[in-house]
């Protein structure tokens, strides 16, 4: 199965590798950052079909990132997934296709993935 | 021839022997004439020291018959000379026994003991032959009594023998006025100090209560004691405003006057002072008082209409000393027979100018007269038993003042407790929410791979018991995380037009299992004609959601659930009933508080947070027991709506 292309972004290592086992499982194919410039950089070579962005990390955080990533690609969908529930008033976290506070149940994440990635496929 | 001779010798000689006599006779001829010129000197002697004393002279004869009297007696007794002169002494004193009036304006009583006293004084002049200086009333003309100062001494003769008396009277009228004005002072004085002292007496013990009804009994006590007021029976009446009438509240004294003698016979004046009578019967009747204190209690005397000797003491604040009162208009005769006497005291209470109500007193029992002073008297301590009536009320209504700042202040103390609370929890939830956002990624970490290799069949079976515990445990905290995050930042509502029902719906539908698990039946009483709500649909969702698991962990012996939703006017009403354990009522009222739980698993944050979601909707959430079983949630949600 031709799995879509997700980057997983986040600073920490360990979720880094959670995410990476538990959706690859999924089927889809990953790419992962540690932080924005990263990110940024992966977007240009990997060309993601989905951007999983931590808000709090390093060098440049989440929501500077999507200003960065809408200007490089409109079309990416990006979700936010964060420990913060605070973030959801910064009108910044607004340009992402959705909001998922982290938890160790995974499902939530998932089945936002799916969603998202179906209506992006509806939008083409 | 010899007889002529003889003859002319015989005559000779008697011719010799009376011309000796007629010498002799001479001689003593001139000697009366001497003894009548003394005589005559001495009488103008005499004369002159009559009429020349500064006080009244009566010279009388032996047997008391007014032989001389000088002008000072005349105008003494108010005569003429030819009045006087001739006449018995007695005549000049009073005659009989009886009142007389005198010249210093007082009536004195003539009894038999000062005509006693007269014939003491008369053998005491017969025996010494004088009288000192003694105090006596001479009678005037015109029949008023002079208060005099008299000396009596008697006259006698060479021989002895007493030939009469001469007074020295003088009028003692202005030193008798000012000894009176003395005594009156005195008097008055003394009562003063009496007055004084008992009023001292009372107002101490007075002060030591602020009972209405001890200050009233004490106040009957103090008119009544024998070392108060000394009155034989006291009736205290107080306003009614209202009713325009004086209302009998409270009397001591007896209503039989045989049975009233028999006690009040009995009853010596007792060792205790006062203030120990009063402090020893602290408000309390004796059993003698409970007839008349019946009486007095039906006793209303009206104030509107009639002019009375009530009216007058309530609004002129004027004391009465009635005598006689059947021959007094402004008293009522129905009144006195119910008395049982026809002179009382009567004097106002008065404190700070207003009439508080009136004071009776009287002297059933003994029957002694009431003087002005006893009224006056009265009148002072009614003055001061006044203050402590107006005390007490003031009292009163400080102490219900009291009682309402105090209410107040601890209405205030709760919420500032409540607020400081949850100023703490707010610091705490600051610092909570730094460190859970901290915590929340090495759980999600943790918890991530205890749930892989959970799901692996890897794991070999205790490390799968392991896993099961940590992943819920992990559960467990996260949910504890979430509930405090949203606590302590709680997100602002985001509103849009939403049904209830169907949130409900879609609410159970999430705890299907649970619900299912637990033996739980369902029943829906959902008002279809629901306005839209303009909500925050997952934060109602939430609460609803909070509030049907509470219901289901209060019932893990299965139960019923019963929501209903109907509209109340403005408001849209949600109610949730379980038949569970319910709620004891020292719970009850902290169910809201943050951290409070009962149960072993919860943060003690859900129920709080869904309050802070309803009040952020503008709404209300209460909790009730119910009449049978369980407890009722009501959340009461305002319809609004879309601006614009």
């Amino acid at each position: 199965m031709a799995g879509e292309k997700i980057l997983i972004v986040d600073d920490e290592e360990n979720i880094r590798l959670l995410y990476e086992q538990e959706l690859s499982e999924e089927g889809y194919q990953i790419a992962l950052a540690g932080d924005g410039k990263e990110c940024l950089e992966m977007i240009k070579t990997e060309n993601p079909d989905l951007v999983l962005l931590d808000i709090r990390m390093p060098k440049m955080d989440g929501l500077e990132a999507i200003g960065k990533i809408i200007e490089l690609n409109k079309k990416i969908p990006i979700i936010l997934n964060t420990a913060y529930t605070t973030y959801k008033e910064d009108f910044m976290s607004w340009a992402a296709d959705a909001y998922v506070v982290k938890s160790y149940d995974l499902e939530e994440l998932k089945s936002t993935i799916k969603q998202v990635l179906e209506k992006k496929k509806l939008q083409q | 021839m010899k007889d002529k001779d003889k003859t002319k010798k015989q005559l000779i000689n008697e011719l010799e022997e009376m011309r000796q006599k007629v010498t002799e006779l001479k001689a003593i001829e001139t000697e009366h004439e001497f003894a009548e010129k003394e005589l005559r000197q001495t009488k103008e002697y005499l004369d002159n020291i009559i009429e020349s004393s500064l006080d009244s002279i009566v010279v009388t004869d032996s047997k008391g018959y007014i032989a001389r009297v000088n002008r000072f007696f005349l105008k003494l007794t108010g005569n003429r000379e030819d009045e006087v002169i001739g006449k018995h002494i007695a005549a000049f004193s009073p005659p009989k026994e009886g009142i007389y009036k005198t010249t210093t304006g007082e009536l004195v009583q003539i009894n038999q003991e000062f005509f006693n006293a007269i014939a003491i004084r008369s053998s005491s002049l017969i025996e010494n032959g004088k009288i000192p200086l003694w105090e006596t009333y001479l009678i005037r003309k015109d029949k008023k009594l002079v208060p005099v100062e008299e000396n009596i001494v008697y006259l006698f003769d060479s021989e002895h023998n007493i030939i009469g008396a001469v007074g020295s009277i003088r009028d003692i009228t202005k030193r008798k006025k000012v000894e009176k004005e003395f005594i009156k002072v005195r008097d008055s004085l003394k009562n003063k100090v009496i007055e004084m002292s008992i009023i001292n007496d009372i107002s101490e013990v007075l002060l030591s209560t602020r009972k209405l009804n001890e200050i009233l009994h004490m106040i009957l006590i103090g008119a009544t004691s024998y070392h108060g007021l000394g009155f034989n029976r006291a009736f205290l009446f107080l306003i009614n405003k209202e009713k325009h009438i004086l209302e009998g509240k409270i009397a001591t004294g007896s209503l039989s006057a045989e049975e009233a003698y028999k006690i009040w016979s009995q009853l010596k004046p007792a060792s205790h002072t006062l203030k120990e009578i009063l402090k020893s019967r602290h408000g309390e009747l004796s059993k003698e008082d409970a007839p008349i204190n019946e009486l007095v209690k039906q006793m209303q005397i009206p104030l509107k209409g009639t002019e009375t000797v009530f009216t007058h003491a309530v609004f002129k604040q004027k004391s009465y000393n009635i005598i006689n009162g059947k021959h007094n208009r402004f008293v009522d005769n129905a009144f006195l027979r119910i008395l049982g006497t026809d002179s009382f005291a009567l004097v106002p209470l008065v404190a700070r100018g207003k009439t508080l109500g009136v004071l009776l007193a009287d002297n059933f029992v003994n029957r002694k007269a009431i003087s002005d002073e006893d009224v006056k008297r009265l009148r002072a301590f009614a003055n001061h038993a006044s203050l402590a009536i107006e005390n007490s009320h003031l009292y009163k209504s400080v102490e219900e003042k009291v009682e309402e700042l105090s209410s107040a202040y601890n209405e205030l103390k709760k919420n500032r407790d409540k607020l400081l609370r949850y100023e703490r929890l707010s610091a705490v939830g600051e610092m909570a929410a730094k460190v859970a956002h901290d915590i929340r990624n090495p759980l999600t970490a943790v918890g991530g791979f205890a749930r892989r290799i959970l799901k692996t069949d890897q794991g070999r079976a205790l490390n799968k018991k392991y896993m099961k515990i940590i992943v819920k445990e992990i559960d467990r905290l996260e949910k504890i995380l979430g509930d405090l995050l949203c606590f302590t930042a709680p997100a602002v509502p985001d509103f849009n037009t939403a049904d209830l029902n169907s949130i409900i719906k879609s609410t159970f539908e999430i705890l299907d299992l649970e619900i299912e698990q637990n033996n739980i039946i369902l029943k829906e009483q959902l008002d279809p004609h629901l306005p839209q709500l303009l909500i925050d649909e997952n934060q109602i969702r939430r609460v609803l959601n909070n509030i049907i698991k509470n219901a289901i962990e209060a019932m893990p012996e299965g139960g019923t659930i019963t929501v209903s939703t109907a509209v109340e006017g403005q408001l849209v009403k949600t109610e949730v009933h379980d038949t569970g354990v319910g709620i004891s009522d020292n719970d009850i009222g902290k169910l809201f508080d943050p951290f409070f739980t009962s149960k072993s698993t919860g943060s003690g944050l859900g129920l709080t947070l869904s309050a802070q979601i309803i009040r952020n909707h503008g709404g209300t959430i209460e909790v009730r027991k119910a009449e049978h079983k369980g407890t009722i949630f009501t959340l009461k949600l305002p319809v609004k709506t879309l601006p614009g």
